[in-house]
């Protein structure tokens, strides 16, 4: 069954939908530091950050590197190190989260215990054993080590007085970036949410017109937080049709579970479908009952049916729906 | 041997399901656990780089949907399971985008005037005294020679940390790459064993 489905909808999908839809990862070139650098601080292109979203959690190498990088770049700004651009993302982008401020400070304390451990004093034994003690009187030894002791106790007082001061004001120094990183997020996000009223503004304007009666193509997701298909639901439509993009053709039975991610919950099953060729591209056709669906993100779920065996998951699709 | 400890106590998740999970998670070979620790790992740094201010909990959100799916279907094709994962994760992230731009929180609602730099700094003050003693009495819990290594690695800046850590790989005998992931993990259980112990404190 063919509905009409916005045209404009099916266009803005083909063009803005960059994600990679195969299931094996293709040869990438090597990523450099300095592009990790820019991708923790938020330097990077947004389909660029979501390529490398994905290859952080999927990737074993890079997810290693990656927080050697992070440790590293943490380091340089607890040593004051960092400078320029940098020193500014990091303090605008990077300190934005508690969790990272966390990094952050544990590097500073990182810092501070191990310069006090690589500068400890002398212990007080040695100077006790100098050749001095030679050829001094038996009856000035007691004072002699009590006025080593003073000494010593007096360093490790300064010592003391100088790390409190320092980590004071390292405190202070944190509590003020972290007061520019959240001024900075909320100007962010005021941004943000223009940025997605515009957008939505767009998507009402090219909805308007004349509707085609076409069937919207979803593939299968992979990456692309941006790149989700908006699917407009016409007043009066009784179903929507979606043709599902095959990656590895060979099923000859199917059928679609349509989820609400909020709840995770299954909230309408297909019948058993077959597939299609729609311009040689293997498709699963599937028609959607509208009266389902809310203003929302949905996922579909594609199963594969074989005799004698549970359904076998194939691959999941998501979509947001906007009604007109 | 290392012991893994898996805490699920929010999760949804039963003891069987999640059985299965850390099975397929292990695509074949028995990690004991690390595998599913490393995965969630990951998910909490996705979500926080990301800005979520719950990143935990939507990385145990993922995993639960991962489980619930695995429970369902018997079986997942996506192969390796880290992108399944990703691609639940991508959805959970969605979510939580459109549901934080419905709700306002509480505290926002509260007046600026309220916000108290002065006390905030003295609180800092006391947390990084506090982390200071954690980190002396984490970084005396350690192995001689990992706390050695940690010193080593982390100490000097620039040039001289280079030379400092070429020379600690030669004389391990392991490569540059293989002695950063080494000190990182001291230094994560470093970091688990700071904020334990200021949490008891």
């Amino acid at each position: 069954m063919r509905r009409r489905v916005p045209e404009s909808a099916m266009k803005d999908f083909a063009a803005s939908h960059p994600i990679d839809t195969r299931m094996a990862m293709p040869p990438t070139p090597p990523i450099s530091d300095d592009h990790l650098i820019r991708y923790l601080l938020g330097a990077l292109p947004a389909d660029e950050v979501e390529r490398l979203d994905e290859r952080t959690v999927v990737d074993d190498e890079l997810a290693e590197r990656l927080r050697v990088v992070e440790d590293d770049l943490v380091d340089s700004y607890a040593a004051g190190t960092l400078t320029g651009e940098r020193l500014q993302r990091f303090e605008t982008f990077y300190l934005a989260s508690p969790r990272r401020r966390s990094k952050a400070a544990f590097a500073k304390g990182l810092r501070a215990a191990i310069d006090r451990s690589t500068h400890q004093p002398r212990p007080v034994q040695n100077r006790a054993t100098q050749p001095a003690r030679q050829i001094w009187h038996a009856s000035w030894w007691p004072l002699a080590a009590a006025a080593v002791l003073i000494l010593a106790i007096g360093v490790l007082f300064l010592q003391n007085f100088t790390l409190r001061r320092e980590l004071r004001e390292t405190a202070r120094h944190m509590a003020d970036a972290s007061q520019r990183a959240t001024t900075a997020a909320q100007q962010l996000e005021v941004e943000q949410a223009a940025t997605a009223a515009a957008k939505q503004a767009l998507v009402d304007a090219r909805s308007a017109p004349a509707l085609a009666v076409v069937a919207l193509v979803l593939l299968p997701q992979t990456r692309g937080v941006t790149s989700v298909s908006i699917v407009a639901v016409p007043p009066g439509a009784s179903a929507l049709p979606l043709n599902l993009r095959l990656e590895s053709p060979g099923g000859t039975s199917y059928d679609v579970a349509l989820r609400d991610p909020a709840s995770n919950r299954t909230i309408w099953r297909s019948r058993s479908l077959a597939p299609e060729r729609v311009r040689q591209i293997p498709m699963v056709p599937v028609s959607l009952p509208t009266g389902l669906l809310k203003a929302q993100h949905y996922a579909l779920d594609l199963f594969e049916l074989r005799p004698g065996s549970a359904p076998d998951f194939v691959s999941s699709y998501a979509f947001e729906v906007v009604r007109q | 041997m290392s012991v893994v400890t898996l805490d699920r106590r929010d999760s949804g998740t039963s003891g069987t399901s999640f059985t299965r999970l850390l099975r397929w998670l292990d695509d074949g070979v028995d990690s004991k656990g690390e595998r599913y620790l490393e995965i969630r790992r990951r998910l909490v740094a996705y979500f926080d780089r990301r800005n979520r201010p719950a990143p935990d909990i939507l990385a145990d959100e993922t995993l639960d949907r991962v489980s619930r799916t695995l429970e369902e279907s018997g079986r997942i094709k996506v192969t390796p399971p880290a992108r399944y994962c990703y691609v639940v994760a991508r959805f959970v992230l969605l979510e939580d985008i459109r549901r934080n731009q419905r709700e306002v929180p509480f505290d926002e609602t509260r007046p600026a005037s309220q916000h108290n730099p002065s006390a905030n700094r003295a609180e800092t003050d006391d947390g990084a005294e506090r982390s200071l003693q954690c980190l002396t009495h984490c970084l005396n819990k350690l192995k001689p020679e990992d706390r050695t290594l940690i010193v080593e690695y982390y100490r000097d800046a620039k040039r001289q940390r280079i030379d400092r850590r070429r020379e600690l790989a030669r004389g391990l005998g392991i490569s540059m790459n293989a002695l950063a992931i080494r000190t990182w993990r001291l230094r994560a259980s470093l970091e688990a064993c700071v904020a334990a112990c200021r949490n008891r404190r």
